[in-house]
């Protein structure tokens, strides 16, 4: 390096060996901002649809309108399975085939949102109805195999009173009141137990 | 810098640091680098500060909220501070740590959602449209800008979208229903006879030893909590006020100086014909209304009555019928031409017609009452006054200076400073850390008087502010140990309630005996009738038949089905009474044979709450995958 070269020089120099790469490289950086930018701002205007679609889907429920929520629904699943927001509309029509007696088809909503939920409370949710639906349906040994997939301790209530209800279809007597004792016993103060309660004193089990 | 630039910019580490720099702040923007940070926080969600304010205010609208719409009392354990300040800050970690969820998972509010939100709240609608104005005064006074408040709502509604997915979604299957309607609708053949605690009650003298055995297994219930008395120094600015002295002079000169604001502005009065016409009537419309009010005028000029002529043609209903006349105002009052109208004219003085808002108006001025200040006699009082209060005030200030100073540096008596300032040192009465009457009444006051550095060090206490302008210094007087009420004091009252107990025990052990003899097989109404009370047989009954007690009904549909009837059991009550319930026969209703309205009723009941129950799993493990930590000391 010549050492009368001014700062001025060595800037010059520098550029002229290497302006290029500079130029290049800056195109590159501004591009992959600008794409990465362009896809999330993509995916946040997507979320934000699906949000609105899935509040018009609510309302539409509210007023009992079966046929736009079939349509509306299946129509979410199937454009917005990357958001909740088609977990959420599955688990709307597996409500509304439950409803109508179509069990069938409400599990195969439920199966869906077990795979696909993008968060693991919805994915417990969908296993605890799924096996309810199972029970619906006749099947007490698939709803119980279910069941033992509920690992989550904060679901211990819905988990164990629905393994009662399955014992009960099953005639275990035994099994069932220890299952009832437990959801009773995670119960939180102050809320509407009288149902378990019954299920409870019906097997003989349980106080006043 | 350049020297480092030029020897090192060469290879793929200038690249690198360049690309650090620059990506934050694509996507971030300048303003993360200067934000947040340094705030007291009161918990932390997954490195998410809780700030204090936000704490703060929540705990203050949930204490009203309980007060004024809950009507708690305040002895009432939802006015209790630690249990209010636990529920308030439960509530705000669950919001951040299921706002954080449903972020991370993808859930997203649109501005529409958020704008719908906003024009359909009532709270901001004035009649039954959306007020922006209204909106933005409402916002101002609850301290909260637009953006706070909209990016809270967005939170918010996010959080009740997640949460909702449960409860909305929420279903009982077929085979449930059909199990909850036998099961709350199946009907039990009962009898059964009540042995009351109180036809037992003795008046037999209760052993001494008992009572004793009764008072220290129990002291807990008999404690007295910690009490002290307190002496202290009160200063007020409102005791000061008549210490100040105020003479003619100083008067005077406020008087002068405050004159403007003594002033009553001029007033005038007018009368008007009002000749109505919309602002966007049209142009055809507007200049028929001109031309009626032209020809109006020229009638007045003609000399016609002006009361006369308002009466018969203007469109003011408020004035036509009083001639026209609007009484005196001033300025700021009427629409603006109109008022520059009246206030550029003369007395009686009749105006060319003038177009507001309303239509044409014909203006007479009829009556001026010039701007005037009141005399220096009519505002003494209140120059006096205000004099007084503001001197008291700056008196305050430096007495409350002195004060502070005195009693920190001679912190073991307060009477260097009464004599000083010349303050009487009062005593308060006794009182605990949790509750306490006069100066104790307030919490800060109680909490001062328990600060190790008062109670056990014997020093005073800050000046503490227990008012506007009004403090107290204090220090202990008295203490007064933890204790327990005397035996003596409450030997009768242990004695009713150990003659009680026992009562409770005589009748459990003649509901036992008569237990036995209706499983041997004997009849129950007899065995009532010798016992001198009565079997009573209501039938058939349901869960929640008015004809028997409730708790005595719960009993009866607690025993087991699968055993032979009947099924004979009894067991005490909470009030005591021991009841003997026979069980004779289990019927089960068909749900087909329910009121479709009775089904339905069942149906969103069962559904509400097994949504409730699904939505509080999924908030409980979403807490539970959180990691939380809370600042004991900022709450």
């Amino acid at each position: 390096m010549n050492t009368y070269e001014t700062d001025e020089q060595a800037i010059k120099r520098w550029w002229q060996e290497n302006g290029k790469m500079v130029v290049t490289g800056v195109v590159l950086v501004l591009a992959a901002v600008v794409g990465t930018r362009w896809w999330l701002d993509r995916a946040e205007t997507q979320a934000q649809t699906a949000s609105a679609e899935y509040q018009q889907l609510l309302t539409e429920l509210a007023q009992d309108n079966r046929e736009a929520v079939i349509k509306r629904g299946t129509y979410l699943i199937e454009n917005y399975d990357g958001t909740p927001y088609g977990a959420l509309a599955a688990l709307v029509l597996a409500k509304v085939r439950t409803e109508a007696g179509e069990l069938a088809a409400a599990r195969s909503r439920l199966e869906w949102v077990r795979e696909n939920a993008p968060l693991p409370e919805l994915q417990d949710l969908a296993r605890l109805r799924l096996a309810r639906v199972h029970l619906a349906e006749g099947n007490p040994q698939l709803a119980l195999n279910i069941l033992a997939t509920v690992t989550n301790e904060a679901f211990t209530v819905l988990t164990e009173e629905i393994r009662g209800d399955v014992h009960v279809a099953m005639g275990n007597e035994a099994a069932a009141r220890t299952a009832y004792e437990k959801a009773l016993a995670h119960r939180e103060p102050g809320s509407d137990d009288r149902l378990l309660r019954m299920k409870l004193n019906e097997l003989g089990g349980g106080d006043a | 810098m350049l020297t480092f630039i030029r020897d090192r910019a060469k290879g793929f580490l200038a690249w690198f640091i360049f690309i650090l720099i620059v990506i934050p702040f694509a996507f971030w923007g300048i303003d993360s680098y200067f934000e947040g940070g340094g705030d007291v926080y009161v918990a932390k969600v997954n490195d998410v500060e809780i700030p204090a304010r936000s704490y703060q205010r929540l705990l203050l609208q949930e204490r009203n909220f309980r007060q004024q719409v809950l009507g708690a009392a305040p002895d009432s354990p939802l006015l209790d501070e630690a249990l209010l300040k636990r529920d308030v800050l439960e509530r705000l970690i669950n919001t951040e740590a299921v706002a954080q969820a449903a972020l991370a998972s993808g859930f997203r509010i649109s501005d529409a959602q958020l704008r719908n939100q906003i024009v359909n709240n009532a709270q901001f609608q004035r009649d039954g449209r959306f007020d922006p104005q209204l909106y933005r005064r409402l916002l101002n006074s609850l301290g909260l800008t637009e953006p706070a408040y909209e990016a809270q709502l967005r939170r918010d509604l996010l959080v009740a979208q997640l949460m909702g997915s449960a409860s909305e979604t929420a279903f009982v299957t077929a085979a449930e229903e059909d199990r909850g309607l036998r099961l709350q609708h199946q009907e039990r053949r009962m009898g059964y006879l009540l042995l009351q605690a109180a036809a037992f009650l003795s008046e037999e003298p209760v052993a001494e030893e008992a009572i004793k055995d009764y008072y220290e297994e129990n002291l807990a219930q008999f404690s007295i909590p910690e009490q002290v008395r307190v002496e202290y120094l009160e200063l007020a600015a409102s005791d000061l006020v008549s210490q100040v002295s105020v003479d003619e002079e100083t008067l005077r000169k406020l008087y002068e100086e405050r004159q403007s604001e003594f002033m009553v502005p001029e007033e005038r009065r007018a009368r008007h014909i009002l000749i109505a016409v919309e602002e966007d009537a049209g142009e055809e419309a507007d200049a028929a209304a001109r031309e009626r009010a032209e020809s109006i005028l020229k009638r007045l000029r003609e000399g016609e009555s002006f009361a006369d002529l308002a009466k018969e043609f203007s469109d003011d209903p408020g004035s036509a019928s009083a001639g026209g006349d609007l009484g005196f105002f001033g300025r700021g009052v009427m629409a603006k031409p109109f008022e520059e109208q009246v206030f550029a004219m003369g007395k009686d003085e009749i105006s060319e017609p003038v177009r507001t808002r309303f239509g044409y108006h014909i203006i007479q001025l009829t009556d001026i009452r010039p701007a005037r200040g009141r005399s220096f006699e009519e505002v003494r009082d209140i120059l006096a006054r205000d004099y007084r209060e503001q001197k008291a005030e700056e008196m305050f200030y430096d007495v409350a200076d002195r004060l502070a100073d005195l009693t920190y540096e001679i912190p073991d008596t307060l009477e260097a400073a009464a004599e000083e300032l010349d303050l009487e040192i009062k005593t308060s009465e006794f009182f605990s850390r949790d509750e306490g009457t006069g100066i104790a009444a307030d919490a800060k006051v109680r909490a001062a008087a328990f600060n190790p550095e008062v109670l056990e060090e014997g020093n005073n206490s800050e000046p503490l502010t227990i008012g506007q302008n009004h403090l107290v210094v204090l220090r202990v007087k008295d203490r007064r140990p933890a204790s327990h009420r005397p035996l003596e004091e409450v030997r009768a009252d242990i004695a009713q309630v150990l003659r009680l107990e026992r009562a409770r025990e005589k009748a459990e052990e003649a509901g036992r005996k008569v237990l036995e003899r209706l499983r041997a097989g004997e009849q129950p109404a007899e065995v009532a009738k010798e016992l001198g009370i009565e079997w009573r047989e209501p039938g058939f009954v349901k869960r929640d038949d008015p004809a028997v007690a409730p708790d005595v009904l719960r009993f009866a549909f607690t025993l087991s089905r699968a055993e032979e009837t009947p099924v004979i059991a009894g067991r005490r009550l909470a009030n005591g009474d021991f009841v003997v319930v026979g069980l004779y026969e289990v019927k089960d209703t068909d749900p087909a044979t329910l009121p479709a309205t009775e089904r339905r009723r069942w149906r969103q009941q069962a559904q509400r709450n097994m949504g409730m129950l699904e939505g509080n799993a999924m908030l409980e493990s979403i807490r539970q995958r959180a990691e939380v930590e809370i600042r004991q000391e900022n709450l």
